[in-house]
């Protein structure tokens, strides 16, 4: 399966807000087989993707070993709605940004790499 | 016939015309077909099914139910049947579980005469000395464990999972749910509608001649539905996000239990309320049992239950109950109304219930004690769907507060009325959902706007007096043997949290997980700490709400097994299968070593298809190259091949491999066969989203080509016996790559490369020539000899060239330098994957490093991970890689050691397995064999 | 300080003929407006810790606030599995001294925590695999710890029911065979750390959340809670599951990502699987429990969450997992399933130890490997508390090795291939 890269797309997919559902109790309450709605794929259930997790700048290969080993450890790991990446592995292939809660699951943007301002 | 068998009733699901037989711990029974096991020992006269797990207490039926906790026996090799629900099969062998040596006579009934010594958490106070002891008091406890018997010969079944997408499923099927699918339906939408018994009707199945009327009519309606698919025997387990439901379907013939996967765009739960059992002293006696136990026994299976009753009723099923025992010849000796204050203090009797104590003390003599108390609604589903119900006092249930726009309720969960009513609300839930379900779909395809979710009416719910426990104590837990003293002890000592008491007394624990339970539990638990069970909140439902068989959630195996194009003709020359990830690839034909000298000698062919393989085309091709790799690519030409090795960006090898110029802008990269997925997405990650302007097409090739190395002196002579290309030592020099044809196959490459250390051609053939282009290479090196060789003779030739491999003489924190191929790393490019760190490692020195080591005794063979020690048996290092090798007739390793062990000459001592010390030393050169590679180099 | 009663038999006789109640396993306290010690999270971390400040180093004056109820975190809903056999040298050191302490922990505590050392074999299915079993065993050996490799005929006599032949997809190699490991009652060892802890004096305040912690000038305070302030210069952070939550109020930042970890349990079965098994390959474990339960476990969850959620896909996968390692257990039913939140961090290893904010400390990273730590944990934090720095067991596990660069080598083994 071919992968391009190129000029960056220019196309972005609205906000899809899975708006269906209402937030679950951060007790344990709804359970989760999440859908994803990928910009080129559709609806999918989440194991046809890889986790990525925060985006973190890559630092200046320059710099100090302080600021290199905040990028490749630490993490911010906050409750709540998180900018994250996901790869549609077993799918498009494509990198995506979504803007998920790490509490509900909800989930309100997904938009390919390059297709909004990251 | 049983003098405890009726006469046919209107409703009975039996068929009289055909008997079954079975046994019961080891004696003969008959019942008919349609009896569950329960009701046809009911009907024989058999009222003990079990013993209590802690006390050993005599039980009898309960609820009735599949949820009845003291219906759980043994059928054949299957434990933890439950006897209620399980529909009689001719010859079926049934016994009772946890007894010894019978269920009449069970000698850990002792238990019960030191029960005021086995108070709650008893175990936490006592056996801790001596310690000696312990793995005897462990033995101890062990015997007591409950439950049946796993047979170690049985084979399950495997059932393929099914999948499902209705527009609406519909959770349990009494009248509400039955016709909440009927008007789903009948608004066009697909329904599956599922229920727990072996058919549809619920409550109305064990109702008057009005019931039964009603459910006549609603089955009428369903069959003359084709869009509702019914599933009976079947529960709902699990909601997980999105409506994504697990359902156990059981009533298929030749499938014992399969398990169905549904996506449903909308989920309508109708599963009712459960019949709660009273607490007072004697409440387990064999004959004590809830008002919906004697209906089902008398209406669904013509027994009767007892022969002399007293009914406690604070309700209309109580009441109903009264009628259809007085019916069934039961003689009523007192009905006790608990609207009017009347209640049970006591039940007594030595096999079962013989006397009844009420509240204003009078006794009498009954055999059956039918209690009608209040229910406790279903909510599981609702639950799991984020809801968290809230207690309603004057009706005496949690009633649900809040769920998502994908979920509705109907029915008994949400309140009470006439079977019109239930059916109305149904009626109108099931309209709703079919709308809902549109707008999920239009969700799910895009659309951002939604039409309004439209109302849903009431259904007011009736008060209810609040009953659960008498003025004594009384079981609260059947199957964990659990009181309501307990309870309070557990309160009174400390555990004064709804969770900790739980926990403490294993209260809500056992196989029901509290559905029969949890509502008792929690209000005896209020008593202790005084509060109402507003305040003390349910505790959370988990799925599943039905126990799940492990073979019906695993289904068919699905392991992915991967194997090249060449596989058969491994097989028929009985390679021995290396299970390699998820590859099968050849170890061996019998003898790697003399596989290792015929390479050596003449040539031999190895299958290496399983090579991560990635065409790379572009005019950035270069500058990618120079970002993952260590070295660098921008002067390589059209024709050559360079090994590389990337580092990930904290400097620790990630993978090897060599990738060559195939034409202008064509390349070809290949990775270790375990390293290939994660590069390719390594190389996604990095163009997509840091160098997204970059030229660079990327394909993955693995499964597209078939590989096949030959290697070996004689390996030019046969290549060249199938290829035009010209193979000359001038003209295609070591590390070099070429396109052609070969056996007459075009689009092939093939590279010359060093891993075995002989002069070998790498040939990559589009894989469905792959068997062809092995087979002509046999055929056509037979008289020079050719011998297939598999990955263990590789693996020794690669040793003897001190190659390493990486995650074997590499881990998880082996930084570039240190290996061997400091000379790669080129640390003046500006700028690559993992730069930084490689500066660093080189700054900072102290690093381990990898080198070949060959022991003082050439037979001993050090295993692969033992390890280097001192004289003080600190660890210095380990052998990561070692063989005997036939080359060099002797053994030979690569070990990772620390910084100041690592030069040629050092003298090493390696710890054995057995604990025995050989000595060894550090060898000048990586390589064993041929450290100079004249031998790649012809 | 109220003096305890001890458990025993006689006690038990004595308390059932008289039929009087027990006394009570903790009070509840008002919270005091100041402590010496502020330890944050009521799981065994925090509660061994408690325990050891006040009986080894006669520090008392120590509050434990939990947000919930006692052992409501990783502590109520791991898998209870013991071990040592660790890769590293430290790794190995650490968890053993767990193992010692484990073993003595109901007599010290007098409160039975039913260590049952069944055995532990972790099972390999590929060379690779094999190989790192080699490496744990023989680091084991050196440190005197009884570990070994033993062959798919051995596997065969310890686990009947384990399935040696060659005919599942990934079949048995050998495995790791640790006789010191086993499983015990994770909700007691929380029980019995609470009752001594608080027999010395120590308050414990359940239902009482963290809000904030006062840092001035690089120091701590105090800290804030739903019941009212604390005034403190020590805080300790055990609360593995929100760590990373907890250490920003610090305005701490560390190399932590939580992930669920799914647990389940079956019905249960007369007992026929006496050692723990686990599974690297299939990412599974399984114990039998006293009580006929088998417990499972498997990986982390595919991605970042603090919901303690559980997923049907994980049963599947588990089912068909345990089927492959054990065909006759098909008819049993799982009865349960739940999850627990863990601390990931890059190189497997826990983070334990003061941070650049004076006065805070962590006792977090813990993974999948808790549990079986808490008592080395609690001692040795303890120690570095009273002494005012960490002691050698605890000393590669600081916080500071991300910066420095010098990762723990456990992720040695985890990084190494099939």
């Amino acid at each position: 399966m071919a992968t391009r890269s190129g000029a960056s797309r220019t196309r972005t997919t609205p906000p899809v807000l899975l708006s269906v559902e209402t937030p679950a109790d951060s007790r344990g309450g709804a359970l989760v087989m999440l859908v994803i709605v990928c910009p080129n794929c559709g609806p999918r259930n989440d194991n046809e993707f890889n986790f990525r997790g925060e985006v973190i700048p890559r630092p200046s290969v320059d710099t100090d070993p302080a600021t290199w080993r905040r990028y490749l450890y630490m993490r911010g790991n906050t409750s709540g709605w998180q900018r994250e990446r996901w790869f549609h592995v077993s799918g498009c292939r494509r990198f995506l940004n979504i803007e998920r809660n790490n509490v509900t699951n909800e989930i309100r943007m997904v938009a390919e790499v390059g297709g909004d301002t990251t | 016939m049983s003098r405890y068998r009726l006469d046919p009733q209107p409703g009975e699901v039996i068929d009289r015309s055909k008997t079954v037989s079975f046994t019961w711990n080891g004696r003969r029974y008959e019942g008919f077909e349609g009896d569950t096991i329960a009701s046809a020992l009911a009907a024989n006269g058999v009222r003990v099914l079990s013993r209590s797990f802690k006390y050993h207490r005599r039980r009898g039926l309960l609820t009735a139910t599949y949820h009845d906790p003291n219906a759980m026996v043994q059928v054949g090799d299957e434990p933890n049947v439950r006897a209620a629900h399980q529909v009689l099969n001719e010859g079926m062998e049934v016994s009772a579980q946890n007894v010894w040596p019978s269920l009449s006579l069970d000698l850990k009934a002792v238990n019960q005469l030191v029960s005021p010594f086995l108070s709650p958490g008893f175990y936490y106070k006592t056996f801790m000395a001596p310690r000696a002891l312990w793995p005897w008091y462990q033995r101890v406890l062990g015997r007591f464990a409950a439950g049946g018997v796993v047979n170690p010969e049985h084979h399950s079944a495997e059932y393929d999972h099914r999948y499902a997408h209705p527009d609406v499923l519909v959770a349990g099927g009494g009248p509400a749910g039955m016709a909440a699918a009927i008007a789903a339906a009948e608004s066009g939408a697909s329904v599956i509608l599922v229920e727990e018994e072996p058919a549809l009707g619920g409550h109305l199945r064990f109702g008057d001649d009005g019931d039964l009327q009603a459910l006549a009519n609603l089955r009428a309606a369903i069959e003359a539905q084709t869009a509702i698919e019914v599933m009976t025997d079947a529960v709902v387990a699990g909601r997980y996000d999105h409506n994504w439901v697990s359902v156990v379907q059981r009533d298929m013939a030749h499938v014992e239990e399969r398990l169905v996967l549904a996506r449903a765009k909308h989920l309508i739960v109708a599963a009712g309320t459960l019949e709660r059992p009273y607490v007072f002293k004697g409440n387990d006696l064999p004959g004590v049992m809830l008002s919906t136990a004697a209906r089902r026994l008398t209406n669904l299976y013509a027994v009767k239950p007892g022969d002399k009753a007293v009914v406690l009723t604070a309700n209309q099923s109580g009441d109903a109950a009264v009628a259809d025992l007085e019916r069934a010849g039961v003689e009523i000796a007192a009905v006790l109304d608990a609207r009017n204050g009347e209640t049970v203090v006591e039940a007594s009797g030595r096999k079962g219930v013989q006397t009844v104590v009420d509240s204003s003390g009078k006794r009498t003599d009954a055999d059956l004690l039918v209690t009608a108390i209040g229910w406790t609604t279903s909510t599981a589903l609702l639950n799991m769907a984020g809801d968290r119900p809230v207690y309603e006092s004057r009706a005496a249930r949690f009633l649900s507060s809040s769920l998502p726009l994908n979920v509705l309720a109907t029915g008994g969960l949400v309140g009470d009325g006439t079977t019109d009513q239930l059916i109305e609300h149904g009626s109108a839930v099931g309209r709703a959902a079919a709308r809902r379900a549109k707008t999920v779909k239009a969700t799910w395809q895009g659309a951002t706007s939604h039409a309004a979710p439209g109302e849903i009416p009431t259904l007011d719910v009736d008060d209810h007096p609040e009953l659960f426990r008498s003025t004594t104590h009384g079981f609260v837990d059947y199957s964990e043997d659990v009181t309501s003293k307990d309870l309070l002890a557990a309160a009174e000592e400390g555990y004064d949290s709804i969770e900790l008491a739980k926990r403490y007394t294993t209260a809500g624990m056992g196989p029901i997980q509290g559905k029969v339970e949890a509502v008792n539990a929690l209000a005896v638990h209020g008593e202790a700490i005084g509060a109402s069970l507003l305040e003390t909140s349910t505790t959370t439902w988990r799925p599943p709400y039905a126990p799940i068989r492990l073979g019906t959630l695993a289904g068919r195996n699905r392991e992915p097994l991967r194997h090249s194009p060449i596989q058969p003709w491994h097989e028929r020359h009985n390679a021995k299968p290396l299970v390699a990830g998820q590859w099968i690839r050849p170890d061996h034909y019998g003898d790697p070593e003399a596989e290792v000298r015929a390479v050596r000698s003449g040539v031999g062919i190895i299958d290496v298809s399983p090579l991560g393989k990635i065409d790379l085309r572009g005019t950035d091709v270069p500058r990618l190259l120079e970002f993952v790799y260590v070295n660098k690519w921008s002067k390589l030409q059209v024709g050559k091949v360079r090994y590389g090795v990337m580092c990930a960006e904290d400097g620790v090898i990630m993978d090897d491999g060599v990738t060559g110029r195939l034409g202008h802008d064509r390349y070809m990269m290949s990775t270790t066969s375990g390293g290939a997925g994660g590069v390719w997405n390594w190389l996604d990650d990095w163009l997509q989203t840091s160098f997204p302007e970059w030229d660079v097409k990327m394909t993955a090739v693995t499964d597209g080509y078939a590989s096949i190395n030959v290697a070996g002196p004689n390996s030019r002579e046969l290549v060249g016996r199938l290829t035009e290309i010209d193979l000359d030592a001038d003209r295609f020099g070591y590390m070099e790559v070429r396109t052609g044809t070969v056996a007459g196959v075009t689009d092939c490459f093939l590279w010359r490369i060093g891993f075995t250390g002989e002069l070998s051609y790498e040939i990559h053939v589009p894989a469905g020539y792959g068997l062809w282009l092995w087979e002509n290479l046999i055929e056509f090196g037979d008289d020079l000899g050719v011998t297939a060789f598999g990955v263990e003779a590789q693996r020794i030739m690669r040793l003897e060239k001190g190659h390493f491999i990486v995650g074997q003489d590499t881990d998880g924190l082996t930084q570039g330098f240190g290996v061997g191929i400091d000379w790669a790393i080129k640390m003046d490019k500006p700028d690559f994957a993992g730069k930084p760190e490689l500066a660093w490692q080189k700054e900072r020195g102290g690093y381990p490093r990898l080198v070949a080591v060959q022991t003082d005794d050439p037979t001993v063979v050090p295993p692969e991970a033992s390890q280097i020690i001192d004289a003080s048996e600190k660890i210095k290092g380990r052998i990561t890689s070692s063989r005997h090798s036939p080359t060099l007739e002797r053994s030979i390793c690569l070990a990772q050691v620390e910084e100041g062990l690592a030069q040629g000459g050092q003298r090493l001592n390696i710890r054995l397995p057995d604990g025995t010390t050989v000595a060894a030393t550090v060898m000048a050169d990586q390589a064993h064999f041929d450290p100079e590679g004249t031998r790649l180099r012809v | 300080m109220t003096r305890r009663p001890r458990f025993s038999a006689w006690k038990l006789i004595t308390h059932g003929l008289s039929r009087s109640p027990w006394p009570k396993v903790w009070e509840q306290h008002e919270l005091a407006s100041t402590y010496d010690v502020v330890i944050v999270g009521g799981g065994v971390h925090g509660l061994a810790t408690a325990y050891y400040l006040a009986r080894n180093h006669g520090i008392t004056n120590v509050a434990v606030v939990e947000k919930s109820y006692i052992g409501s975190g990783g502590s109520g809903r791991n898998t209870a599995i013991v071990r040592s056999n660790y890769l590293t040298v430290e790794g190995s050191r650490f968890y053993d001294r767990s193992v010692k302490l484990y073993e003595r922990l109901a007599s010290d505590l007098n409160f039975n925590v039913m260590f049952e050392q069944r055995g532990h074999m972790t099972l390999a299915h590929s060379d690779s695999s094999l190989r790192t079993m080699r490496w744990r065993a023989e680091v084991n050996k050196l440190q005197g710890i009884d570990s070994a490799v033993i062959s798919p005929a051995e596997i065969k006599e310890l686990a009947p029911f384990l399935d040696t032949s060659d005919h599942p997809r990934y079949p048995i190699l050998g495995a790791l065979w640790h006789p010191p490991g086993g499983i015990v009652r994770h909700d007691a060892v929380v029980w019995g750390y609470a009752r001594a802890a608080a027999a010395l004096g120590v308050h414990i305040h359940q239902e009482t959340e963290l809000v904030g912690i006062d840092v001035k000038s690089d120091r701590v305070v105090g800290v804030q809670t739903s019941r009212g302030p604390i005034s403190t210069s020590t805080v300790i952070n055990c609360t593995a599951g929100w760590s990373s939550l907890i250490a920003a109020m610090a305005g701490v930042s560390l190399p932590i990502t939580t992930r669920p970890l799914q647990a389940a349990v079956t019905e249960p079965v007369k007992l026929f699987l006496h050692p723990v098994i686990v599974s690297g390959s299939l990412h599974t474990y399984v114990s039998q429990t006293v009580r006929g339960e088998l417990v499972f476990g498997a990986t982390v969850d595919p991605f970042t969450s603090y919901a303690t959620r559980g997923t049907l896909e994980f049963t599947t996968d588990l089912a068909g997992h345990m089927l492959e390692l054990m065909p006759a257990i098909g008819n049993m039913r799982l009865l349960r399933q739940w999850a627990g939140l863990c601390d990931m961090t890059p190189d497997y290893g826990p983070i334990i130890g003061p941070t650049a904010v004076d006065g805070f400390y962590v006792d977090v990273g813990w993974g999948t490997y808790g549990f079986k730590a808490g008592p080395v944990a609690g001692e040795s934090v303890a120690a570095m508390i009273a002494d005012g720095k960490p002691g050698d067991l605890i000393g590669p596990f600081g916080l500071d090795r991300f910066e420095r660069g010098t990762l723990t080598a456990e992720k040695g083994a985890a990084a190494v291939g099939h």
